[in-house]
């Protein structure tokens, strides 16, 4: 009898701590806390599923369940960082088909346009 | 065990205050990945209710299906959304009050109607006086399964559950006919999505250790589902989420290279095929539709044991058909329908 309280004792403890976390989900700033606030529910879920389990006496029906969590609980976390290193990187530059190999040197057209450039703005100062 | 309502009551009322606060800011915070990642949070609370309630196959779905699936599907789908919010137009404020004033009724007459609900597991509520005390006196002497859940589903509603399936494919392609055949005017676009750079090796090594646990795993609580929680749905949703893992950690084109998308339509349409095909045989042998005492004959047991086998061959073909609607759901929706490059 107990010990059964001290580990309802623990479910309420754990159930108060993950209040603490929503706090975080809720009003997290950015999506990054929120998303590290839920990864930590996530971890506290499957404490207490074997918990409930060991109060109700039938922990090996429990067991696949938080199994299924331990397995699968760190895909979304996954799936939000590729999420966020897609949106923040620059996209690539648009390809040219005027652009040649490094090694063949500026076009003739080029070189004459940059010959030609000091020139002309010369003529628009005057 | 005796069922014993004062027990945990701290814990009822600590886990509906947080869903509460859950559903609140799901709807209030902006942003589409927060209100995702706060339905995400709701997942876990929701399983842990019906982890209390004793619900463990339900709660082994929401488990498999929140952890692993909604919210993937979330964040891949959010790529390709464009959110604003519309002003509201003169004489729209009084609709939204009136409709604010019915909300309020309608819940004011719902919690009054609470009051006549039996309480959790009353032994003299309706539901547990008529049909659950035959299920649980005969489930296991005519199946032989231990797991009553399990029989109901596969065997005495076994017609709900393959209609289920059907659904569940049925969902697979209208996403596929609607990404992929209309124009992309008002989506996000994302021309020229840019390569991955790095090597992710971390991510790779830890996928490659832990993708064969998890398909191993996938299939014991899809065999297991006689004895234990679990069944076709939650292990064909583990086993689909170990190639959304693969393309995740490596990228989509691995993941199809291993399953291509020939291979999972296929698998789409070939679980419902196997859970329809064994009840078109127990009717070709003169049998209902799903009589799997028709088995009894070619498996050369006993027809309890018969209805045992077609139970598990049932279960085989949802769990097939899940598996690769999952796979195919993320492929198209992760990449916005062409299928070149997900999240």
């Amino acid at each position: 009898m107990n010990l059964e309280l001290f580990f309802i004792a623990m479910v309420v403890a754990l159930l108060f701590l993950m209040l603490c976390n929503l706090y975080r989900v809720v009003a997290g700033p950015t999506v990054i806390d929120r998303m590290l606030g839920m990864n930590v529910i996530g971890i506290k879920t499957t404490v207490l599923i074997v918990l409930i389990g060991i109060i109700d006496g039938r922990v090996e029906m429990f067991i696949d369940i938080t199994l299924a969590y331990a397995l699968l609980n760190f895909i979304t976390t996954i799936a939000a960082a590729r999420f966020y290193q897609r949106i923040a990187q620059p996209a690539p530059p648009e390809p040219r088909e005027s652009l040649t190999a490094p090694s063949a040197g500026p076009l003739v057209e080029e070189a004459d346009a940059a010959a030609a450039e000091p020139d002309s703005e010369k003529e628009e100062n005057k | 065990m005796v069922w014993d309502t004062s027990l945990l009551w701290q814990f009822d009322i600590l886990i509906l205050l947080m869903m509460v606060i859950c559903a609140v800011a799901a709807l209030a915070l902006d942003g589409l990945i927060s209100s995702a990642i706060v339905t995400g949070v709701y997942s876990f609370l929701i399983c842990l209710m019906w982890t209390h309630m004793m619900a463990v196959d339900v709660a082994f779905t929401e488990a498999a299906v929140g952890a692993a699936i909604s919210t993937v599907i979330f964040l891949g789908t959010a790529q390709y959304i464009n959110r604003w919010i519309k002003a509201d137009r003169p004489g729209e404020q009084g609709i939204k009050q009136i409709t604010l004033v019915i909300a309020v009724i309608c819940a004011v007459m719902m919690l009054a109607a609470t009051r006549d609900l039996p309480d959790w597991a009353d032994p003299a509520s309706p539901a547990s006086t008529h049909l659950s005390p035959g299920f649980i006196r005969q489930g296991y002497h005519e199946t032989a399964t231990p797991n009553v859940v399990t029989a109901v589903l596969a065997d005495y509603r076994s017609y709900d559950t393959m209609f289920e399936s059907v659904v569940v494919f049925a969902a697979a392609l209208v996403v596929m006919v609607v990404l992929r055949h209309t124009s992309h005017k008002h989506r996000k676009v994302l021309r020229l999505r840019p390569k991955r750079e790095g090597r992710d090796t971390v991510l790779r090594g830890a996928a490659q250790s832990i993708i064969p646990v998890m398909q191993i795993f996938a299939l014991y609580v899809l065999c297991h589902g006689h004895y234990s929680p679990g069944g076709g749905f939650q292990g064909g949703v583990i086993f689909g989420a170990s190639f959304i893992l693969l393309a995740l950690c490596y990228n989509l084109k691995f993941s199809m290279n291993r399953f291509r998308e020939h291979a999972v339509l296929w698998c789409c349409a070939g679980g419902v095929l196997l859970y329809a095909g064994i009840g078109a045989v127990c009717l070709a042998l003169g049998w209902n539709f799903l009589g799997y005492e028709a088995l009894a004959r070619f498996l050369g047991v006993t027809e309890v044991m018969a209805r045992s086998h077609g139970i598990l061959a049932v279960e085989v073909g949802v769990g097939i058909t899940v598996m690769a609607v999952m796979v195919s759901l993320y492929y198209d929706l992760a990449s916005g329908g062409d299928l070149e490059e997900g999240l």
